[in-house]
């Protein structure tokens, strides 16, 4: 009856720990470069309405860099 | 005789107006055009100042905004897309231009000496800080992310009293000094304007980074956006 119950317990500390793990893994690139797209080319146009800049290849890269190594970061 | 001394008197005021100027210290804030609600990225905008410092042969314009430690994203942006990012280096004399940008991780010095030629002067006139200015208009080419190209808007506002022919962003080559700038929908203008003040006034050209044609900055942007982290 004790074994079983400490089976138990330790099935349950097993399962936190590894969510806890889970948790802990590294940001998917994939998602981050997806993520990065939508954010640099929404914030793109958010800066090109209000101030009619012309968004660059360099000025959109930079944004996404931000954006994507944020996102890695998290 | 009477016409002859009119002549001479106008000469020589003109003559005196355009020998007394040597260097100009002139502080520029932005303002948006066409912005009724202020949100926190126009406000992030317009709270941005600039300083351009210039000579008779040279100019410099940089942000005269002390860093923040703690900077948001919309401090960001207004910085980056204000130009408060770069410096901007011109030689009055020989007609060119530089920008000194920081971009994938490096310095570059974008040449901007087309900032100073195919302007269109026009006859319209206002007052600027006491001074009568002038309207000059250019159309520049630019290509975007998408690669497409526009064509961006600007107007100068300068000032023949001033006879040094600089001005905000880099923009130069005009019969007097630009005291305000309107760039799409951005505009710099001058709020004090100090003439003379620095007798030992040293302008240094930006010397780090790599030189590049604004064609071939394109490109290294362009590369890198195809080759990125897939």
């Amino acid at each position: 009856m004790l074994s079983k119950l400490n089976f138990m317990m330790l099935s349950i500390l097993l399962f936190i720990s590894s969510s806890l793990n889970a948790n802990a893994v590294v940001a998917d690139p994939y998602k981050c470069m997806k993520y990065a797209d939508i954010q640099a080319n929404d914030t793109a146009c958010e800066v090109q309405e209000i101030t009619g800049y012309e968004y660059t290849y360099s000025d959109w890269y930079a944004d996404w860099t931000v954006f994507y190594d944020a996102c890695m970061s998290n | 005789m009477k016409i002859n001394i009119i002549v001479f008197l106008c000469y020589f005021i003109t003559f005196n107006l355009t020998s007394q100027t040597r260097d100009i210290e002139v502080t520029y804030a932005l303002k948006l055009d066409g912005t009724k609600d202020k949100s926190d990225l126009i406000s992030a905008f317009e709270s941005q100042k600039f300083l351009l410092q210039s000579s008779m042969e040279e100019s410099l314009f940089y942000s005269n905004v002390q860093m923040s430690t703690e900077e948001t994203k919309n401090d960001y942006l207004a910085k980056r897309y204000s130009g408060a990012n770069d410096t901007y280096y011109c030689n009055l004399k020989t007609k060119t231009g530089l920008k000194q940008t920081e971009a994938f991780g490096s310095y570059f010095l974008i040449d901007i000496s087309n900032n100073s030629t195919n302007w269109v002067i026009t006859k319209e006139t206002k007052r600027i800080s006491g001074f009568n200015c002038f309207k000059a208009n250019k159309i520049l080419e630019i290509e975007n992310y998408k690669g497409e190209n526009k064509e961006v808007s600007i107007t100068a506002w300068y000032c023949p009293e001033i006879n040094i022919s600089s001005g905000p962003l880099g923009y130069f080559g005009l019969p007097g000094l630009i005291l305000e700038l309107q760039t799409a929908k951005m505009i710099y203008y001058a709020t004090t304007i100090k003439i003379n003040a620095d007798k030992n006034l040293k302008i240094e050209m930006p010397i780090n980074g790599k030189r590049v044609t604004q064609k071939e900055f394109n490109s290294i942007g362009k590369k890198m956006i195809e080759n990125r982290k897939w």
